[in-house]
């Protein structure tokens, strides 16, 4: 087929972007690249279904967008051994609010707060969140990866935000 | 500035958002005197301080991994697996469409120039029939 793109083409085209996704959900390179990886399997095994009724960055987003929420729920059923308690490194988010710099350590202990409290939230709100929030995505966008609709993206984006500001009060 | 375009600035800067010293003159000041912003500035902390980076880029061997993944699926025909250019469009089904109308339109007017230089065959009672079997050109051409 002229102008088609190949394997190596897709891979090439999109792998910054679904790993840099998966990234911010799995920190660990090992997991970002796993799920990343798992992204792309399910991309070639659902590619003949392809209709192209929708943009392919979408198709492809709203698959990476469904494979990172499914993990992250399979992982809250599995939670990681020795994650902190919450409350206790609490104090360091005030801290780096307050503009106060954070050791290395301290650092460390605020973003292991900070991703236990994300991890509270349900998987479908914290991916919205992200979406929108840290990747700039539109809520139209954002219902189209996660197929729901704009109303309910910005109505679940409020409330996660609600629980996450009760969070850290 | 308005809270909308705070909350914009934080989503969207990118910058060092725990320090307002650091932020740009209006938007730290609305955030000192704006609880609802303070506490979204929080919230956007949060988020960036718990999730991973942005800049993440796959390690080297990503391809070979992945491609040693795909055969270890047999279900899945990854020998090359292609799809049309037309799908990093806004609307990849409207391109190709128009590209096959541009075409048989092309393919029309080629037909319709041979009719009318003599140099091709005689479609004009092909076409007259047609347009006499059409509803719709009937519709059309009915006065009111």
């Amino acid at each position: 087929m002229p102008g088609a793109l190949s394997f190596d083409d897709l891979v090439a085209r999109w792998k910054v972007r679904v790993f840099r996704l998966a990234g911010r959900f799995f920190p660990r390179p090992e997991d970002a690249e796993d799920v990343a990886q798992e992204v792309f399997l399910k991309v070639f095994r659902s590619l003949p279904s392809y209709r192209g009724d929708a943009p392919l960055e979408h198709w492809i987003l709203r698959i990476a967008t469904t494979t990172c929420q499914d993990e992250l729920r399979r992982r809250r059923r599995r939670p990681a051994p020795g994650a902190p308690g919450a409350v206790s490194a609490e104090s360091l988010i005030e801290q780096a609010l307050a503009g106060k710099a954070l050791d290395a350590a301290e650092a460390d202990a605020a973003r292991t707060l900070a991703a236990t409290l994300l991890d509270r939230l349900p998987e479908r709100d914290r991916v919205v969140l992200t979406l929108l929030d840290l990747e700039g995505f539109s809520a139209a966008e954002v219902a189209a990866f996660t197929g729901s609709t704009r109303a309910a993206v910005k109505v679940r984006a409020l409330r996660a935000r609600r629980a996450l500001r009760r969070m850290v009060a | 500035m308005t809270c909308r375009q705070v909350r914009d600035y934080l989503r969207r800067s990118g910058a060092d958002i725990a320090h307002l010293d650091n932020l740009p003159a209006d938007v730290g000041a609305h955030l000192r005197s704006c609880t609802g912003c303070l506490s979204q500035r929080r919230v956007v902390w949060l988020m960036r301080m718990g999730s991973g980076s942005e800049t993440g880029v796959p390690p080297p061997g990503f391809e070979e991994r992945l491609r040693e993944r795909l055969a270890a699926h047999p279900d899945i025909v990854s020998d090359d697996p292609t799809v049309s250019i037309f799908a990093g469009l806004a609307r990849p089904a409207l391109a190709a469409a128009s590209l096959v109308l541009a075409l048989s339109l092309a393919a029309f007017l080629s037909a319709r120039a041979g009719v009318f230089s003599g140099g091709g065959p005689d479609l004009s009672l092909l076409a007259s029939t047609d347009r006499h079997a059409d509803t719709i050109f009937d519709d059309w051409g009915a006065e009111p």
